[in-house]
Order: structure tokens, then C-alpha cells, then sequence
């Protein structure tokens, strides 16, 4: 089976490197995917915060068009994306007279029907972990990784109907299938401002700061994510932080398809791992992996 | 969020039950809240929070109120006209073009440099180019929301 792919658009720009290492970790386990033609934005933050029909209308299009090529089940890295598109699946689902008015709207048929899920979804189910434990070439001993699922993953649980909405294990149960150490820690669902980065950086680096802090406590080395906002703000902020707070953190922040390449046996390069503004290749080579 | 915002999301809850509207549109809670979804998914008497703050957010910009954050309201209508532009958020532009709303020309000039040389942001929106005729659906799509929206007011 197929699987449409939705990437939104910062897996066209600033996460570029999610992009290439999901489409890379999908060649290597044999998934099939294909992206969505003529997608459009899902309209994210900006979207609900100006229009409720608005935004569900841009995320319906999307569920609408994979329904029209033919697909049943749309895969959305992006967590931004995956939660309005589950939020538009489910508010269409649950209140009456929307499913028309949304139609009407889009001028297109939606049968709401094709499930959207989320690349950790399918990396745990129990054919992929088998798959996943054959292609590990390399195992990331040495790496003490800190899972961090941010917030829109898992939350409002009604919606999204994934995971553990305030402890998630998914992203921990696969990092670990690669051989990294995966640790407890509290700040896994904690927010980190996602887009008043661009007004309020303030306020998000306060925010950052004491997720470094808390995956300081407990010994991490680097810090997983799977959301595009969440990598920018922990990345490109990090520094900026560091001196505001007058600490040293140093944490290379990876995605965690980018870690699943990286056992595979991907290069670098491929992964997109020179992208980072914090170089996760000292540390790398430091633990032999790279 | 909770830590800048001038009232809490519950006395938010409590302040729109009494109705408080000025205190309500006027407050920083809404445009200082990022959407993490916390209070909805905790609350214990089941309030979509969340979505509460949204609504006031939208009464407020239908109903002219000058908004209390007013770079973040910014944000969001630069990047609306990116999608109903060219159906994609193409980010070179949208930072252009919230510099230019709110006058904070050099902020995070430095940091855009650095993701510019990491080939974070592209120069033109390349990859956005072939969907020009998709663009032209959003925005029918707006003028149809705009109808429908206008009904209700």
C-alpha cells in the first residue's frame, strides 16, 4: 500500500533535513510514499487564530485531495500539520451541518474518511519495529538521548487519540530500537513557544531554557524531536539563549528520522545533518558513530 | 505562556462566564497563548480553552478591537497573505514582510544570515511556483469563508 505524503511547508524550507531523512528512512524500510500533488498550507496557528472555518477549510482540502488520488492513509511528520488535520477530521466528524458547510467551501467532495497518521505511528507498530531492528547497521551506543515530543503530538487527546497525552513513550520506544539511550526526564511535553519565535523570542528562550535545563538534569547529550517548529526554536534559539541565561547547554538537536538514518547507515550529508546551527558532528565522532 | 500572560486562562474562563467582555478582548492571555493545548487537556470541568481563546482572538478582530500584541496579530495576517498568495508559506517573505508591519527591521538579523547560509531559507519560493493555479483556489475559498463568516456576524 501506498501512502500519501503530506510534508507542509516547513519540510519544504526550514526543515528540509526532516524531509530528506523521512523520505531516506522510508526508501530503507521499504515504505511507499508519495507526495500529495498541489498541496497547499494547512494553515496552522494563524489559520485558527483569524478563521474557525478557514481553518478547517485548509486542512479539509488536503484530506480531500489524498481522497482523490486514491489514498486511504496520509502520513504528516509535521506536528503542526498532523494536529489540524486531525482537528478538521474530528470536528467534521462531530458537529452537525459542518461536513456541508465545509464541502460548500471547498467546492470539493470530502468523505473524511482516509486516516492521517503520524511517521511515529507507523515506525511502532510491530512490522515496522521488525523491520527497523533488521536495517540497523550501526548501532548509536553512546548517545544519551532526551525524547521531546512538544505539544501538539499528543494534545488534545480527544483529537489527536495518539500516544500518552503527558508522558509519550513512541518516539523513546523507537530511539531505543537504535541502540541510543533513551532517559526519563519531565520536560517532555512542555511547550516551546512554537511561532511567537518570531514576535516574543523572549519569551520562547525562557521556554527553551528550561528544557535544556531539565535534560541537563538528568544527563542527555543530544535531544530528539519530531515537530519542525520545536527543532527550530531548540536549535537556532539555543545559542541566544546561552547567553542571555549565561549557561552552556551544547545540545545537537536531532529529528528523529535523521537518528533512524543514521543507524541505517545514511551518511551525514544525506541527512541533512549540516544543517543544524548547533553541529551534532563533534559529538558524533566524539561517541564513534559518525 | 502562562508566566507573561496578564491573566490566567481559567480567570479568562471565569471573566468571559461574567461577562467582562472589555477586560476579555482587551487582555494579553489570547495573543500570548501559543496553542500548546495544556489547559485544554487538562481541565476538569472539560473547557476547550484552547479554542476559547481562539474565538475571542477572532470577535476581537471582527469587532475592530486594537489588538494588545499587536506583532502578534501581525504574524498571522503576514502569514495569511502568504498563503492566500501563493498557497504555501514562503518564509523569506513573510519575515520581510513582518519586519516591515512592525518595524523591528533588524531583529534576529544575524540568526537569518546563519539559516541562510545552512540553506534554511530559500531565496525565491521555488518550490511554491507550480501551484500558482492552486493559489487562485484558496483564495475562492477565502471569498467563500468571508460570505459565510459574514452571515453570522
Amino acid at each position: 500500500m501506498k501512502y500519501a505524503y503530506y510534508p507542509g511547508c516547513s519540510l519544504h524550507s526550514t526543515a528540509s533535513e526532516y524531509d530528506i531523512s523521512f523520505r531516506s528512512v522510508c526508501r530503507m524500510l521499504h515504505v511507499a510514499i508519495e507526495e500529495i500533488p498541489k498541496w497547499a498550507c494547512c494553515g496552522s496557528t494563524p489559520a485558527h487564530s483569524t478563521s474557525h472555518l478557514m481553518a478547517l477549510a485548509l486542512p479539509g482540502r488536503v484530506i480531500s485531495q489524498a481522497e482523490e488520488a486514491k489514498f486511504q492513509k496520509i502520513l504528516v511528520p509535521c506536528a503542526s500539520c498532523f494536529q489540524r488535520l486531525k482537528t478538521a477530521q474530528y470536528e467534521v466528524r462531530n458537529y452537525s451541518g459542518l461536513h456541508e458547510t465545509l464541502e460548500q467551501v471547498l467546492d470539493r467532495k470530502l468523505e473524511n474518511k482516509a486516516e492521517v497518521i503520524h511517521p511515529l505511528e507507523l515506525f511502532i507498530g510491530e512490522e515496522m519495529s521488525n523491520r527497523i531492528a533488521d536495517a540497523v547497521r550501526k548501532r548509536l551506543e553512546g548517545l544519551k538521548v532526551c525524547c521531546y515530543y512538544g505539544c501538539l503530538l499528543t494534545r488534545p487527546p480527544k483529537v489527536m487519540n495518539f500516544d500518552e497525552c503527558e508522558y509519550p513513550m513512541s518516539m523513546d520506544t523507537i530511539v531505543s530500537a537504535l541502540g541510543a539511550e533513551t532517559l526519563d526526564w519531565n520536560a517532555k511535553t512542555s511547550c516551546c513557544g512554537a511561532s511567537l519565535s518570531l514576535t516574543k523570542s523572549d519569551h520562547v528562550c525562557k521556554l527553551i531554557r528550561d528544557i535544556f535545563q531539565e535534560a541537563k538534569a538528568v544527563g542527555a547529550n543530544a535531544i530528539a524531536v519530531a515537530c519542525p517548529l520545536c527543532h527550530s526554536n531548540l536549535d537556532t534559539r539555543q545559542q541566544e539563549t546561552e547567553i542571555i541565561y549565561k549557561e552552556k547547554y551544547g545540545f545537537p538537536i536531532f529529528y528523529f528520522t535523521q537518528l533512524m538514518g543514521l543507524a541505517f547507515g545514511e551518511s551525514i550529508k544525506a541527512l541533512g545533518l549540516k544543517k543544524h546551527l548547533v553541529d551534532p558532528r563533534p559529538l558524533l565522532s566524539e561517541v564513534g558513530i559518525a | 505562556m502562562a508566566f507573561v500572560m496578564d491573566f490566567t486562562p481559567s480567570q479568562l474562563m471565569h471573566a468571559i462566564r461574567l461577562g467582562l467582555d472589555e477586560m476579555v478582548m482587551s487582555s494579553k492571555t489570547t495573543w500570548l497563548c501559543s496553542t500548546c493545548q495544556t489547559c485544554t487537556t487538562r481541565c476538569p470541568q472539560g473547557l476547550d480553552i484552547a479554542k476559547a481563546l481562539d474565538a475571542v482572538k477572532i470577535i476581537a478582530q471582527r469587532k475592530g478591537i486594537k489588538a494588545s500584541e499587536p506583532d502578534v496579530l501581525a504574524f498571522y495576517k503576514t502569514m495569511m497573505g502568504s498563503i492566500f498568495g501563493f498557497g504555501r508559506v514562503y518564509e523569506l517573505g513573510l519575515i520581510a514582510m513582518l519586519k516591515l508591519r512592525t518595524g523591528h527591521i533588524f531583529k534576529d538579523i544575524g540568526l537569518g544570515i546563519k539559516m541562510f547560509g545552512k540553506g534554511k531559507l530559500k531565496l525565491f519560493p521555488s518550490k511554491i511556483f507550480p501551484i500558482f493555479f492552486d493559489a487562485s483556489e484558496i483564495r475562492k475559498m477565502r471569498k467563500r469563508v468571508e460570505k459565510l463568516e459574514g452571515q453570522r456576524k
